[in-house]
């Protein structure tokens, strides 16, 4: 076990068939850190994700979770890691409070209803707790994915475009709440194609073509990139012309 | 007609995924370049050709048994001939359901490929009604003839006239499928008629009451079949049948012309979502509930509490809750206790026949429901599968043990009340949960490996293996005792993988 570092991809390369989907990525998320991951589409995010939560097998390379490899102790490494994909799904016959209810007796946790309470009114959902997830807008499954997520308190959150469905309020709260979990100690993932206004993270991780193009803090990108401001798209322009 | 050579090569596509999918079951590996790979598909058709032929053998060598055993009926008339009078009917009942089933769902459903064509593209409407219906023909028709052949063998004993039948068969099922879809594009194709799909009874008892005052026309292509079957001439009869099927189909296409394409659009929802799974997990029960519940998009309010509890409990309370907010779940239990209660009393009593075949054929082909379906719904996506840290073994038993002791104390009941031989009390009560627990693990080794395996493997050939190999053992080799020790060293295999997961 290694909680100082929740995350360490070393030479990840997966294939799909023919197709390279990453090549020798190296990339480490400590803990407390919150890192996005940028590209274009089809620049491997999604497959790095999912690799690092051990839904996919990666072809090779090596990925440890807190310190345990993902391929041997996929097991273990569950009750550290969560990813929330862009699409989530959910159980047919549960209530949105009913989920989180439910991972609260499954993961054993006492005095549940107060965060959860927290957690759904942060995201807007407390009064349409009693609905069924199958009755919500694409925005409000995004948040309650990212509730459930949340209430099982993982040392690793990895989010697949988590700010695409939300509006600009909601997106604002996800990211305190984000902020909130790294300051408590967890290392958090997300890829990302826009951020919400006035927000930065602690790192960068930047995709092309498969390959990890350039890591690192805001400064260490605005030198290395040659750009006045780092965002998403600035970054993106940086790269030059799609190949 | 380029938009329809265009919609055939999206059908093309799809049947070879599906073909492929079948061949990767077995082993296959299409991504790996070169003429030795190519070689080794061949050699899978050409074994799984060879099984289909054995198993189709397998079932005429039952159906002239069924035969004999029918021939010896006592009665007033020899009841193949009673059968053999039915079939009009017979035919005729499945005609007026298929109408009134065409009347309520739309016969002509499309893809999400076939709805991003249709949208992006001024495709005549007539075009994708062919089309479709051209896919559901080459998919049924085959399907009829077979079933021709098999009831000629089965009402007469003999292979004599099975070829004529199965003809005959062929073109009554393409009339039957013609009226179907005239009957679902006319309530496509009258804006008045669309949303009356609650019309569908009535539109049924309307055909019935037809063909009951005109029983010739109604019941012709059923006594068609049966008059090749008893020896009739062919070919008028073929050419009358085949000339009112195609006009059929016919005026189905014509009438599709006609129809809103948004329509049919909105009511593919649900084909759409099933058609993007693998053709082995898209039979799934579990796939085809979230489906039908994601396109009615959750609009009912749910019943009963989730009860607090902790743990494993938590796991069980939610899976016994699913199956109360949804009654008819418990009705499918029905089906995992016919099965392994019949196969317990094959394996078990010697004083009754052993169609193990055939219930093997039912094992494999009938979706599998009830136990196992908590499970499924645990393991259906990898975001709700790793919030549970749990393994797939402690998933499934937990998820299972509720309906399992249900089904255990209703199968033992049934067993010991239908006074079995004395020496087989002690084995059929050890059977019982002994093939309930192997049916769940066959079903839920199966939705695991929906879940990241490179291979899906459907439960239909882990059934296969796992239960024929225990019914071979257990009545072709007479060593029922021996059958249930592998059972549970199957159990305990399918539990090991499952326990490491």
């Amino acid at each position: 076990m290694d909680p100082a570092l929740p995350l360490r991809v070393a030479g990840l390369t997966h294939r799909y068939g023919d197709v390279i989907a990453l090549e020798s990525v190296d990339l480490q998320v400590p803990a407390g850190c919150l890192m996005a991951l940028v590209g274009r589409n089809g620049a491997g995010k999604s497959t790095l994700l999912a690799c690092a939560a051990g839904w996919t097998r990666a072809s090779e390379g090596a990925i440890e979770v807190m310190g345990l490899p993902v391929d041997r102790d996929e097991r273990a490494i569950r009750r550290h890691v969560v990813l929330v994909p862009d699409t989530p799904r959910f159980w047919l016959d549960l209530t949105a409070w009913e989920h989180l209810q439910y991972l609260a007796g499954v993961h054993r946790m006492r005095d549940w209803r107060g965060e959860a309470e927290g957690l759904l009114a942060g995201f807007g959902l407390l009064a349409h707790r009693a609905a069924s997830p199958l009755a919500y807008s694409r925005g409000m499954r995004q948040k309650l994915a990212l509730a459930m997520a949340l209430m099982v308190r993982p040392q690793l959150v990895l989010l697949d475009e988590p700010f695409a469905p939300l509006d600009a309020e909601s997106a604002a709260q996800l990211w305190d709440v984000l902020r909130t979990r790294a300051g408590d100690g967890a290392a958090v993932l997300f890829s990302c194609h826009q951020l919400p206004p006035g927000t930065e993270p602690d790192a960068w991780a930047v995709l092309d073509g498969g390959r990890l193009a350039v890591a690192g803090s805001t400064a260490e990108l605005r030198r290395a990139l040659g750009v006045a401001t780092v965002t998403p798209d600035s970054i993106l322009r940086s790269l030059g012309a799609d190949a | 007609m380029p938009e329809f050579g265009a919609l055939l090569a999206t059908r093309w596509r799809m049947l070879h995924a599906a073909f492929l999918y079948w061949l990767m079951a077995v082993g296959y590996d299409p991504e790996i370049a070169g003429l030795s790979n190519r070689l080794y598909a061949i050699y899978l058709v050409l074994v799984l050709g060879g099984l289909g032929a054995l198993t189709w053998f397998e079932v005429l060598g039952a159906a002239g048994q069924a035969a004999t055993a029918l021939a010896a009926v006592p009665g007033p008339r020899p009841l193949p001939d009673v059968l053999l009078g039915a079939l009009g009917g017979l035919v005729g009942l499945i005609q007026i359901a298929g109408v009134g089933l065409a009347w309520w769902r739309s016969p002509l459903r499309l893809t999400w490929p076939e709805i991003a064509y249709v949208a992006g593209a001024p495709v005549p409407a007539a075009a994708i009604v062919a089309v479709a219906f051209l896919r559901v023909a080459l998919l049924a028709l085959p399907l009829a003839a077979l079933l021709g052949s098999l009831a000629a063998v089965v009402l007469t004993g003999s292979d004599r006239t099975a070829l004529a039948a199965a003809a005959v068969a062929l073109a009554a099922a393409l009339a039957v499928m013609g009226a179907n879809w005239l009957a679902g594009m006319v309530r496509l194709a009258v804006p008045g008629l669309r949303v009356r799909r609650w019309l569908a009874p009535l539109v049924a008892l309307l055909l019935a009451a037809a063909v009951a005052v005109l029983p010739a026309a109604g019941l012709w292509p059923g006594r068609t079949l049966a008059g090749s079957i008893a020896g009739a001439p062919l070919w008028p009869a073929l050419a009358w049948l085949g000339a009112a099927a195609l006009g059929l189909v016919a005026a189905a296409i014509w009438v599709g012309s006609r129809i809103s394409l948004t329509d049919v659009v909105d009511e593919s929802a649900v084909y759409a979502r099933l058609a993007v799974y693998a053709p082995g997990d898209r039979r799934d029960p579990a796939v085809l509930a979230r489906a039908r519940a994601e396109a009615r998009q959750g609009g009912r309010r749910p019943w009963l509490r989730l009860p607090d509890k902790q743990g494993d409990a938590m796991l069980a309370a939610r899976a016994g809750l699913a199956r109360l907010r949804r009654p008819a779940q418990l009705l499918y239990l029905v089906q995992d206790l016919s099965l392994s209660l019949s196969a317990c009393w094959m394996l078990a009593d010697p004083r009754i026949a052993h169609p193990w075949f055939a219930w093997l054929l039912l094992m494999v082909v009938i979706p599998p429901r009830g136990l196992g379906d908590g499970f499924a719904a645990d393991v259906d996506a990898p975001f709700l599968r790793q919030l549970l840290p749990r393994s797939d073994l402690a998933v499934l038993v937990a998820d299972e043990v509720l309906p399992f002791i249900l089904l255990t104390a209703v199968a033992l009941a049934i067993w010991l009340a239908a006074q079995p031989p004395a020496g087989s009390v002690v084995l059929g009560a050890l059977l019982i949960p002994t093939l309930l627990a192997l049916r769940a693990g066959c079903r839920a080794f199966a939705a695991r490996t929906r879940l990241g395996a490179r291979v899906q493997i459907p439960f239909a050939p882990v059934a296969a293996v796992c239960f024929g190999l225990v019914l071979l053992l257990g009545i072709v080799a007479g060593a029922p005792w021996a059958a249930l020790v592998l059972a549970l060293l199957l159990i305990t295999g399918l539990g090991a993988v499952m326990a490491n997961a």
